[in-house]
């Protein structure tokens, strides 16, 4: 998923990092679709992300509300747009009635995807 | 009106996902989503994750995904609707001026009715239609994202983070800095705006504005109808741009058509029924579409316009705009 990643850490598990900004880590630096970015060394380590140095490395801003003791990293600043790539990005969203169901899923049929508000 | 398409294009090849996108989270959405009875999935989205992950900027929004999984067109408007018809804005008796006026400008906001035309075409052609895009140009097409609005893009998760955890300050400065830094996206405005109006009883989703009586303590820089009103009805959705410029326009689909498709679908004898209840449950009840009804104040009057039709057989319950049913015979007329 490509979200922003809120936490009161500046360290948190790579599983976190990766559900929340839909990068993943591997070999070749952080990917997301057919786009990586290589890391340096210590960014990651012991299963755990420094939070601002991916940031850094990735263009992605940091907002701090230090009263409320919480920080979000913004979306990558890497194509100036914001689809990196046209792979979509894999989201899993509940339904109405809290079952969770992963977009990902359909892959073989074709999909319309509607946004849509009750306001 | 939806979940009607996708009756027709499943079998084609089509699914169709609708994702309300709402802070105020699953029981806010939810009297639409039971009054459409989708069987496609129909997600809620508390944090706007799809409209972050899919560059979504106002809404209704529509993205297509092909088989591999790659986008063929980026966050667009999508109208479930084929044809819009010319009626006359009239005020609602007991409404407030506001809210009147809200309807009014709403009326006026242009909405693009080739997106069905589009869709099938797609769906019946693949990567030949003209308006599936290759992968440079979705990535190209989505909205900008420079510093600054990836800083506005996590002001406005950490608002809706913040309004999760019951810290309505906190959400509210967050947003109001997310609306300066990404002035462009109407839905960071919309829900910020849907949710701070709460004095307002029924009406305060849609009142988007400061509450009378208590200017001073409305927390946003701007409001739906001071906003709407500057950037002008008609701009307020972004024109589709089709591949070709050149490209012929899509025929207007015929009216007889519709009528004969409900005809096909409620049975001759469907006649109208009044519905009883509170907005928006009497707005809705009966919708076959959800979110074209309610993704803008612009679609209270398009539910106040409406005339529910039931079938005699129970298995369809529909809305239809602009179809005057008379009781009298098995005769539909407009």
């Amino acid at each position: 998923m490509m979200h922003s990643v809120i936490t009161d850490q500046e360290f948190v598990p790579v599983e976190e990092f990766e559900r929340d900004t839909g990068w993943e880590f591997k070999a070749e630096g952080a990917c997301r679709g057919e786009l990586c970015v290589p890391l340096p060394e210590g960014v990651v380590r012991d299963e755990t992300v420094d939070v601002l140095a991916a940031a850094e490395q990735l263009r992605m801003p940091v907002v701090r509300d230090a009263a409320r003791r919480v920080l979000a990293l913004g979306p990558a600043v890497l194509a100036g747009r914001q689809l990196e790539t046209a792979v979509a990005p894999e989201v899993v969203l509940p339904d109405v009635d809290g079952r969770k169901f992963a977009l990902s899923s359909l892959q073989g049929q074709k999909v319309l995807l509607v946004a849509w508000a009750p306001y | 009106m939806w979940q009607a398409l996708r009756e027709e294009l499943h079998p084609r090849g089509l699914e169709i996902v609708t994702v309300g996108i709402d802070a105020a989270g699953a029981e806010a959405c939810r009297p639409f989503i039971e009054a459409a009875q989708p069987t496609h999935p129909s997600l809620v989205d508390r944090l706007h994750v799809v409209a972050e992950s899919f560059g979504v900027f106002n809404i209704p929004n529509g993205v297509w995904i092909d088989e591999q999984g790659l986008i063929v067109r980026p966050a667009e408007q999508a109208q479930p609707r084929e044809e819009i018809g010319e009626v006359r804005f009239q005020p609602i008796e007991g409404l407030p001026d506001r809210m009147n006026d809200i309807l009014a400008e709403a009326r006026n906001i242009k909405v693009d009715t080739r997106y069905v035309a589009m869709l099938r075409d797609w769906v019946d052609n693949g990567s030949a239609s003209r308006y599936a895009l290759d992968p440079e140009e979705v990535v190209a097409r989505s909205a900008p994202r420079d510093s600054t609005v990836a800083e506005g893009q996590a002001h406005f998760a950490l608002g809706a983070y913040l309004w999760e955890q019951g810290e309505r300050a906190g959400a509210e400065d967050h947003w109001r800095a997310a609306h300066r830094l990404v002035p462009d996206n109407f839905s960071y405005k919309r829900q910020a705006w849907s949710l701070a109006a709460d004095a307002m009883g029924q009406l305060s989703r849609y009142w988007q504005g400061p509450v009378p009586g208590k200017e001073s303590e409305w927390p946003y820089d701007s409001d739906g109808l001071t906003e709407v009103r500057a950037k002008g009805a008609a701009h307020y959705y972004p024109p589709i741009d089709l591949l070709r410029t050149t490209e012929p326009a899509l025929p207007e689909p015929a009216l007889s058509r519709r009528l004969l498709s409900l005809h096909n679908r409620a049975g001759p004898r469907a006649r109208a029924v009044d519905l009883l209840g509170s907005y928006p449950e009497r707005a809705c009840v009966g919708c076959s579409f959800v979110a074209d009804q309610v993704a803008h104040p612009g679609q209270v009057i398009e539910r106040l316009g409406t005339r529910p039709v039931r079938s005699p057989r129970r298995s369809w319950v529909g809305v239809y705009r602009h179809v005057r049913l008379r009781a009298e015979g098995d005769a539909w007329t407009m």
